[in-house]
């Protein structure tokens, strides 16, 4: 099969069925998991000694939990998240095309720092693989599903750094970038990848002891 | 049973989103005063414990083997104090669910 073949659907049509399915399926995620919760009555007082109630408004506000027992993963973790998300926003073949498309644009990344940025984010991605294969705790844990999310989550990346470099055909390459990508925006709603939505949803609006925002949600 | 599938299929939103919502990367062990005393077995990371009780439960839509109830038994009640100190950093609620699958090993008769 000719994958390049399919450039002017992977470049059109899909592209907007891609990211409309992604806020559709977000936003019924949110609507979802609004209506599995309920209102949480305020707690009765705030604490009165002055050290537990700077505790209380910093966990309330900035999140005091952070970054937890294992701070090089949460470290790796936490750049790993932010570049995934920030690399596709702010990178400049995206922007021209978004520009071309709606006449509107991001700010652009210079594209040797977007380029590092990418085999940064990879080593991540290869940090985490390693981890599910040679922790035990953690390859316990692990099914088939995990590496599949994960290959799901980096090809987009891989195949964008193959195709800037232009190591393999270019067009075939490209094809393949925009149709991962595509793969990975109608996947995120409804695979483990939703932890991109309930992440903020579970931390912020949720009332529990860990709670990283106002909390005043709970599960009815 | 009844009552079992019945309280299985109340909270199979709950429960299906946190399942969905874990992400196996185990951060939640250290939280685990039994984790970190006992060994730090495998079996006593707080996701692990989620999954192999109520996760089977909900998976199996209530209908196990008594061997596999006796995991999940042992699972819940010896595996885990309900202490409510795991810290899953993407919020899943693990202590409450945990505490489901002890409801339903208890409607079941063993606990």
């Amino acid at each position: 099969m000719n994958i390049a073949a399919l450039y002017p659907l992977a470049s059109g049509p899909l592209v907007w069925f891609s990211v409309t399915f992604f806020f559709a399926g977000c936003t019924y995620q949110v609507i979802h998991f609004l209506r599995l919760t309920r209102p949480k009555p305020p707690p009765a007082a705030l604490p009165t000694q002055p050290v537990r109630l700077v505790e209380t408004v910093l966990r309330h506000t900035i999140g005091f939990t952070w970054p937890g027992k294992e701070k090089s993963l949460a470290l790796v973790s936490l750049f790993f998240h932010a570049v995934l998300v920030l690399i596709p926003l702010f990178l400049l073949g995206h922007n021209i095309m978004l520009r071309n498309a709606i006449g509107l644009s991001l700010f652009s990344l210079p594209e040797i720092v977007a380029d590092r940025l990418t085999v940064l984010l990879l080593l991540c991605a290869l940090f985490f693989l390693l981890r599910r294969l040679l922790i035990r705790r953690v390859r316990r844990l692990t099914s088939f599903y995990d590496y599949w999310v994960l290959g799901l989550a980096i090809a987009p990346f891989a195949t964008g750094f193959l195709a800037y470099h232009q190591i393999l055909p270019y067009q075939t390459i490209l094809t393949l970038h925009m149709l991962c990508g595509e793969l990975m925006l109608i996947a995120i709603p409804f695979t483990k990848l939703s932890h991109m939505i309930f992440y903020f949803l579970n931390r912020f609006l949720l009332g529990t002891e860990y709670s990283a925002g106002p909390g005043k949600r709970t599960f009815s | 049973m009844k009552d079992v599938k019945q309280l299985l299929k109340t909270n199979r939103a709950k429960i299906s989103l946190a399942l969905r919502t874990c992400a196996h990367c185990s951060l939640c062990a250290e939280s685990c005063f039994l984790y970190r005393t006992k060994g730090r077995k495998s079996d006593l990371v707080p996701s692990h414990k989620l999954i192999n009780s109520i996760g089977t439960l909900h998976r199996e839509k209530g209908e196990v083997t008594p061997e596999t109830l006796a995991a999940i038994r042992e699972t819940a009640f010896e595996k885990c104090a309900l202490c409510m100190r795991c810290y899953c950093p993407l919020g899943v609620s693990l202590p409450h669910l945990i505490s489901l699958a002890r409801q339903i090993c208890r409607i079941k008769g063993i606990s």
